[in-house]
């Protein structure tokens, strides 16, 4: 096992590496030149290449690519060149926004495909079957976007039970007193109840735009290997031990049919963690996602390296603890088997 | 109703073993042919067998389309008996030991008949009453090792599953302790280190004896074997044969051996039901089918496999056409389009063949044909 | 091999049985093939181990005979099979088919070679692309030797679908409207149609039922003797192989344990595998259970292709051999021990055959 682990974790590293080398070939082959974009398009060539240096462009390239990634791993993320604030700061202030939105989304999308995939596999259900295939196939061919001015529609406008694009608690709330930087977990922690609800319902359209077509994707996929995994003889044999019914399907389908559905499951966690640009604007969301967006917009460069990297690693990182759960539910990936011709 | 009388050989008497002489014999007086009751059923289920089917019935429905997929069946099987069934695929075998252990899942389902279990009638029992039985009374070992077991447990943990469901008192040492009891019973060189290792690190020989080992955990009565050896080398095959003929006779165990393989069944089994389109159409001692396959499709299927004894040249006298679509049957009998004897004959094909006992050199057999007894004369292999 | 310094290939030449000028010279030889892969040993870093699937095997197939290689898993028949196609690249030795090797044809010599040897595949439903209708897949090795016109290649693919037993109109059908037997008609069709002289069939009745099988070998006996071909037949089952081959090599871990013409392999083995391996076929007949105690079973398990016995590869489990120094340390080679009857043990002929119905074979 140990060696698997090793062996994982050295392929991340890998995988980051090659990533931060991806960045910033990228980055440099931008047009712009982010000196000028600091100074201004009224300055002297004498500032800006003052700045140039000072930025360290005129240095040899592999020069740069070290400070470029030295900084990064340092915690040191530099200056937004549109307003001078540290990026970390501005990072740092919509990180926690995006973090709970993704890990609320996640957790909703896994519960209810799982649910959902349960229902119609564990018994003939024709009926739902047909119409879970039908929302699957909707849903996934939906922007997430427009599910969300959907949603607003239909729940906000016209029936009023959920709060409008309001951001994380509305206008009249004030956020509960900083641990986790996770609203609703501040909120239960600090005993505040109805801020908890507040963030809670603020959540609840913003993660169902989110994880739709993720659902969707996700539930397809372990319905179908439920069903692959429900005909396989050993389920059988565990029947004929003589195990109820749900007792075979839950020890020995369940397992085997969610190898698949983990690494998908990771996936999404991850693409989830990156931030979706258009659903925090349109719920007004004070995430990542538009951070980096506007930083596109204004060629606010510091902040786009910064993110491409940090996203590449919290990608790798997550694929990794994937990676390391397979091993730990799969024996077949960690133990050798026999070799016959 | 259908007659069906109890055929079979062995049980306790050494000299019907492999000898053509009494094994119908013995049977005979509990053969009665065709006698109508008030309630059409001349033989009913007997309480001292160990498993007695009457008239059991499975279908798949599919949409349109209903599959009859095992037809009326009905037999006895007394205690440490047995029963070849011998059928190729789409005759219905392996529906039939689904059936009798009620694991038939939608869109199939068993639609008539009875299942006694040493005396208890099982055929309408909860999933939850016949989960007790399971495992317990009555058991399964399925075709493919390399899938009957599930890759993500350990040997130990599916082992002592099957012990663990029908004791549930037990505690986990004595569970672990019995698991490697029963490893080391198949024949599983050091079973105490063999309880932590994964299935896909051995080989399809050590597999089935895992299965064999689960299915015998808790001593049943009756095990069902569905082509346990199939799968497996020739040399593999003997040594699991010869270890599931030890554990037989040492449990005391009556066995339904499911197969295509004729060779097998002469091995190992006293008597044979040969399965075609869902029906036994002949059910004798083993002895008979080779001397005097009475059926003409038992007799087909006896020559057209190579046999070793029997070094005929020439063509392999195979038969012609195709097993019959189980969902539209013809009205007469399921052979007749490819019998060499009744191909021709409207009898055959109008009306469906009742079952008819015979005596041969090698005792008696019911067979399903208009020609039994016509044949039982003729028949020479 | 076991005439060291000879001529090349005389001890294939011996196997083929071939005195010049008799009725069947070798046409396709394996001289000394190897063939090992490589796998991933463990997931320690690194670590490969190379796997001998095939050991130093020579044989000889005469023209126009039909030759068995039997063996059970590990013994390396489909990977031989492959070998003598070329579908695989040996790691050692040489295949000669008509006395010319195949590793120095280039690439449009070794097409042209692959006409007149063909293949046909043991699983009806994986061989067969799906979406190709039946008179597709039989005429696309037409197209691929680029043989006739459009007009001559639908002909030749009708003429061969009728030979085979199949109709014009099913020739539009495709694989999943057709039956496990019908679809291997039509592998087989697809082989025979570009009248090879060569046909390797890998466990070709395998996966069929016992009905049909028969129904197959019949086809392909008759095939044999319209088109004049030469047949190597790979089986695990011995029974088929017995009533199909002429000579047949039992293989064993990559090694051929014993070559002989059919009567004496099947009648008088010399070698203690076939021996273990025939006595474990059961026989359907009258009276077997009383037989089956005077069975001789080989010990133990077929031992992993990875870890290969050093002398002789049956030793561990060889009633005879098993623990003998000579067995455990020197491989023995495949030496003829009686008029056309090869065998590659230390004692052979030491066990005697006790047949599944338990009595001497015939002629003793």
């Amino acid at each position: 096992m140990g060696a698997v682990v090793a062996k994982r974790v050295l392929g991340s590293i890998g995988a980051i590496f090659g990533a931060t080398v991806l960045a910033f070939i990228i980055m440099r082959a931008l047009p712009g030149n982010p000196a000028r974009l600091i100074v201004g398009p009224l300055a002297t060539p004498h500032a800006v290449a003052s700045v140039s240096h000072e930025i360290g462009l005129d240095k040899p390239v592999l020069t740069q690519y070290w400070l470029y990634i030295s900084h990064f791993f340092q915690g040191d993320w530099g200056y937004s060149y549109a307003d001078g604030k540290s990026v970390k700061a501005l990072i740092g202030e919509r990180l926690p926004a995006t973090i709970e939105l993704a890990i609320f989304s996640f957790a909703l999308t896994m519960i209810c495909a799982v649910v959902a995939a349960l229902l119609v596999t564990y018994r003939q259900r024709p009926v739902a079957d047909r119409i879970l295939r039908g929302v699957a196939y909707v849903g996934f061919g939906t922007p997430p976007f427009f599910v969300a001015l959907l949603l607003l529609i239909v729940f906000f406008r016209s029936f009023h039970v959920l709060p409008g694009p309001e951001g994380r608690l509305g206008l009249q709330a004030a956020p509960p007193p900083t641990v986790t930087h996770m609203y609703t977990l501040d909120a239960l922690i600090a005993g505040q109840f109805s801020t908890f609800w507040s963030s809670f319902v603020h959540l609840l359209l913003p993660a169902i735009a989110l994880g739709l077509s993720s659902f969707s994707f996700i539930v397809r996929l372990l319905r179908a290997n439920l069903l692959e995994v429900s005909r396989e003889p050993f389920l059988t044999v565990a029947r004929g031990k003589g195990l109820r019914r749900w007792t075979a399907f839950r020890r020995h389908a369940l397992p085997n049919a969610f190898l698949p559905t983990l690494t998908a499951g990771g996936l999404v966690l991850g693409e989830f963690l990156a931030g979706s640009v258009l659903i925090e604007r349109v719920f007004n969301w004070p995430g990542i996602g538009s951070l980096v967006f506007d930083a596109i917009v204004k060629q606010d460069y510091a902040i786009v390296q910064t993110f491409i990297l940090l996203s590449a690693v919290i990608f790798v990182l997550v694929n990794l603890v994937v990676d390391l759960l397979y091993a730990v539910i799969d024996p077949r990936v960690r133990i050798p088997s026999v070799a016959t011709a | 109703m259908r007659l069906r009388g109890i055929i079979g050989g062995g049980g306790g008497g050494g000299s019907s073993r492999g000898g053509a002489t009494d094994v119908g014999q013995r049977r005979r007086e509990q053969v009665e042919p065709g006698r109508a009751a008030g309630n059409g059923l001349p033989d009913a289920a007997r309480s001292d067998m160990a498993l007695s089917v009457r008239n059991l019935s499975t279908v798949f429905e599919d949409g349109q389309r209903t599959v009859h997929a095992v037809r009326d069946v009905s037999f006895d099987m007394r205690p440490t008996e047995r029963l070849g069934v011998v059928g190729e695929s789409g005759s219905g075998k392996s529906a039939l030991a689904l059936s009798i252990l009620g694991l038939i899942e939608p869109p199939g389902r068993v639609v008539g008949g009875e299942i006694h279990l040493g005396g208890r009638e099982i055929s309408k029992l909860s999933d939850r009453a016949l989960g007790a039985i399971r495992g317990k009374d009555i058991a399964l070992v399925l075709q493919d090792p390399m899938s009957a077991l599930d890759p993500v447990k350990t040997i130990g943990a599916q082992v002592i599953e099957a012990i663990a469901a029908h004791n549930p008192e037990m505690r986990r040492g004595a569970a672990r302790r019995r698991a490697a009891e029963l490893l080391r019973e198949v024949d599983i060189p050091q079973p105490e280190r063999r309880l932590d290792d994964y299935p896909h690190q051995y080989s399809g020989g050590m597999r089935q004896r895992v299965a064999i080992a689960m299915a015998i955990a808790n001593n049943p009565s009756v095990l069902i074997a569905d082509e346990p050896t199939t799968a497996l080398d020739v040399t593999t095959q003997s040594q699991v044969l010869a270890l599931l003929d030890r554990l037989v006779e040492q449990h005391g165990t009556a066995v339904i051996l499911i197969t295509h393989n004729l060779g097998i069944v002469s091995d190992f089994c006293d008597s044979i039901a040969v399965m075609y389109a869902g029906r036994f159409v002949e059910t004798s001692g083993v002895d008979h089918i080779f001397l005097e396959p009475t059926h003409p499709y038992s007799e087909a299927l006896l020559k057209c496999v190579p046999n070793p004894e029997r070094l005929a040249d020439g063509p392999l006298p195979a038969i012609s056409g195709f097993p019959p679509d189980l969902a539209q049957l013809p009205q007469g009998c399921a052979f007749q389009p490819r019998c060499p004897v009744g191909r021709e004959i409207p009898e055959c094909r109008r009306q469906p063949p009742r079952p008819h006992e015979v005596r041969g050199a090698a005792g008696a057999a019911i067979v399903e044909c208009h020609f039994a007894e016509q044949r039982i004369k003729e028949v020479k292999v | 091999m076991s005439t060291p310094g000879a001529s090349p290939n005389p001890a294939a030449s011996a196997l083929a049985g071939g005195e010049a000028g008799a009725a069947g010279a070798p046409v396709l030889e394996a001289d000394r093939l190897s063939k090992a892969f490589e796998i991933r040993g463990d997931e320690r870093l690194g670590r490969k181990v190379d796997v001998t699937v095939l050991d130093d095997i020579s044989l000889a197939v005469r023209k126009g005979e039909s030759f068995g290689l039997v063996g059970e898993s590990g013994c390396g028949k489909s990977t031989l099979a492959r070998c003598l196609l070329r579908l695989l690249t040996p790691s050692g030795g040489r295949v000669l088919f008509e006395g010319q090797d195949l590793a120095e044809l280039d690439r449009d010599e070794l097409r042209a070679m692959r006409r007149r040897m063909q293949f046909v595949f043991q699983d009806p439903f994986a061989s067969l692309d799906p979406r190709m209708t039946a008179g597709a897949l039989v005429e696309e090795p037409l197209l691929v030797h680029q043989i006739g016109d459009g007009e001559q290649r639908r002909a030749a693919v009708m003429e061969m679908l009728a030979d085979v037993g199949l109709t014009a109109e099913q020739a539009e059908r495709r694989p999943h409207a057709f039956s496990g037997g019908q679809r291997q008609r039509i592998g087989i069709a697809r082989a025979f149609v570009l009248r090879p002289d060569v046909v390797i069939l890998d466990e070709p009745i395998s996966a069929l039922d016992v009905s049909v099988q028969a129904q197959v070998l019949n086809l392909l006996r008759r095939l044999q003797t319209q088109l004049g071909l030469t047949y190597v037949f790979i089986s695990h089952d011995l029974a088929v192989a017995e009533y199909f081959c002429d000579r047949v090599a039992v293989l064993y871990l990559g090694q051929v344990m014993e070559l002989a013409d059919r009567e004496l392999l099947f009648r008088k083995p010399l070698h203690p595998y076939s021996v273990s391996l025939l006595s474990a076929v059961p026989v359907p007949q009258a009276g077997g259970r009383s037989r089956r105690a005077q069975r001789a079973q080989p010990i133990g398990e077929i031992s992993s292709v990875v870890d290969r016995p050093k002398g002789c590869p049956f030793e561990p489990r060889c009633p005879v051999g098993r623990g003998r120094e000579i067995c455990k340390g020197e491989r023995p080679p495949l030496v003829e021990h009686a008029a056309r009857h090869w065998a590659a043990c230390h004692f052979p002929g030491e066990m005697a055959i006790a047949r599944a119905n338990g009595s001497p074979p015939a002629g003793e």
